[in-house]
Formats: structure tokens, sequence, C-alpha cells
């Protein structure tokens, strides 16, 4: 799950994707842009984002958008909330969990 | 610098994520001889960890001349203020003499333009020794391409001489957009060929020694951090005289 806070633009999915794109192309090049990733689920409202990768991908995928800093020529920056093999742990936070 | 300041917490309280996360406040100074003003009072916040954010304060000097290095020891008033002082050699031989007798905590490494001489073994084996750690910054990989080849290649140069030993990695981000999260930046240390336990380590175990290695340049002899154990301990332990009656008695 990835959260964008923004300094006032609101990309809907599709520049979103781009953007998820441009990022990788930018540190890890063509190969990088050609990782497939899937952008599962997009809240315009919140600007945050659940993305599928594969295994292997998500060091360059994470590494690449922490490193993304300008988004049309405006600040930007991600925030990786959380990431898991399952999709049911990104529901609830796993350090919190009450046994 | 206060604007920051408070930015900078609230973003890592959202990021946080039960993290103990001592946020380091850096005071820069470029060498002349002015007396590092009082720290202006910070605010302490609550985290979800219901543990207060630390906010140490810290000096960089940045050395391209050997008798910068005297401001360490003849101000040694003023740095006192200071939590944790670092160095940022421009030359060698100010990297030679920072690792070995520099009386330092962090050894800053140049991210931001090509380094102008190699890292050799020896000084960062004395470097290693005496506990000082070498700091990469990744704030220059967000704003600019060319610096961030550079950061990665100053970061894998160091990482060969040194094997990934007493790395901290930190953000020098002068906008809260700017920080990252402290998973967010142990994953670049993997991009800079640390495995994945160095890279946690340095950005939670590694800082943690940077403050205590501080601590320790303050009092003069050493510091010993306890941490209060458990009751469970006396309970494993008078049920071992027990084990031992039965096989006496078997």
């Amino acid at each position: 799950r990835r959260e964008l806070p923004d300094g006032g633009a609101r990309p809907n999915a599709a520049q979103f994707k781009q953007l998820v794109v441009t990022a990788l192309r930018e540190l890890h090049g063509e190969v990088g842009a050609a990782l497939p990733v899937d952008v599962l689920t997009y809240e315009e409202k919140t600007l945050s984002a659940i993305l599928r990768v594969i295994s292997s991908g998500l060091v360059k995928l994470w590494s690449a958008l922490t490193l993304l800093g300008f988004y049309q020529n405006r600040r930007c920056a991600f925030r990786v909330l959380q990431t898991s093999p399952f999709l049911l742990a990104l529901s609830g936070n796993s350090r919190e969990l009450v046994l | 610098q206060n604007i920051v300041t408070v930015c900078f917490s609230v973003g890592y309280s959202a990021v946080a994520l039960n993290h103990v996360i001592d946020f380091k406040e850096k005071k820069q100074e470029i060498i002349k001889p002015v007396s590092p003003s009082e720290l202006f009072p910070s605010l302490p916040i609550v985290q979800g960890t219901s543990k207060r954010i630390k906010v140490l304060t810290r000096l960089t000097l940045v050395v391209s001349d050997p008798s910068h290095c005297n401001l360490l020891r003849s101000t040694s008033a003023n740095i006192r203020l200071y939590d944790i002082i670092a160095v940022f050699p421009k030359t060698e031989k100010l990297f030679h003499i920072a690792c070995t007798t520099l009386d330092v905590d962090l050894v800053c490494i140049n991210v931001t333009e090509k380094l102008p001489f190699y890292f050799r073994r020896p000084p960062v084996n004395m470097a290693i020794d005496r506990g000082i750690y070498f700091e990469l910054l990744y704030t220059p990989a967000i704003k600019d391409s060319t610096m961030r080849r550079y950061t990665i290649s100053n970061a894998i140069s160091l990482m060969q001489i040194c094997k990934g030993k007493n790395i901290v990695i930190s953000s020098a981000a002068e906008r809260p957009l700017e920080l990252r999260g402290p998973y967010d930046v142990a994953n670049l240390g993997l991009l800079f060929g640390l495995s994945e336990g160095e890279a946690k380590a340095a950005v939670s175990t590694n800082c943690r020694a940077t403050m205590l290695h501080g601590e320790t340049r303050k009092s003069a002899c050493g510091v010993v951090y306890t941490v209060k154990k458990p009751r469970k301990v006396e309970e494993e332990e008078t049920a071992v005289p027990a084990c031992k009656k039965a096989k006496t008695q078997a």
C-alpha cells in the first residue's frame, strides 16, 4: 500500500501508473520500466494505492518509488505504508496485533 | 528550521509504525570560530508507541584544512552542547586523520560529487575499531539524477572497503517532503550493496550506537545502558534447583 502526499496535483489512475513506470525508468532504466507492476486499487481522494509486483522485483520497485522526487515539476513523496505477500495482511497493522 | 522540526515529527509519527526513531537534528556550520547558539526549545511529541520522539542535536564540521580540526579541541565548551559530532573530510589526509585520531562520532561521506580520494583499508578499519560510523545521505538522490549516480557510486565504493559495517544512512532533508520512512531507507541500503540485515541495522541499531558513542564522548569513560529484565528470569532460576534435585534422587 502506498500513499502519495503531494503538493496539490491529483493524478488519476492511469497517470499514477505512468508515474510508477517513470520512477522505475529513471532509476533502473528500460529494464526497470519493463517490470510488470499492477495497480490493484487506487483512491484519488487519499492518493493511496495498492500495487502488486513479482517478489523478485520488490527491491527495484520500492527503491524507485523511494527515490522519486518530482511529479509535474512539483515535489512529491511516496510513503510505503505496508508491504506483504498476502493481500489480507494489508488490512491490519501486524505490529499492533493482540492475540 | 523550527518548521522543519515540527513537520518531521508529524511525518515520522505517521510512518514510524512502532519504531522508536531518534530524530537527529543537524546544525551545520561552515568553519568560522563562531560559537554554536543554544538549542531552540524543541517539542517532544508522543508517537504511536507512547514514547516521545527524541530530538538530538548534531554538529557537522566541513573540514578542508587540517587547522580546522583544532576547533574540535579548542572550543570544547560549545561542542559539549551537541550530542553528536560529525566530520565531513574533503581530502584524503583529513579522512585519515578523522578516522584515526579525531574525536568524532560520524564521518560523513560526500555523495554530491565524485570523491577526490579513494578509500583505503587501514583508516577505515581503524575507524571501525574505534566505533566511528560512516554516514551516507540519501536526500540528494531524491533531488537530482546526477547526484543519484554519485551517491550510489560512492556508497558502493565505501561498501567494498568496509564490507558494510558501521554504516548509517541518514537524510539531509530540508523539506518534509524529502523525508522517507525507515523501511524505505533500509531498502535503499540494499541498493547500495548492503545485505538485508545490515541495511536494517544501518537505520536502527547503528544509529543508536552512534548516539551512545556521543554520550560516551561526553562522559569521558563509558556508557552502560541497562534494561529492566522481566520477572520471568527469576522463576527460571528457581526451577533449576528443582531439576537438580530430581536428578540426584533419580
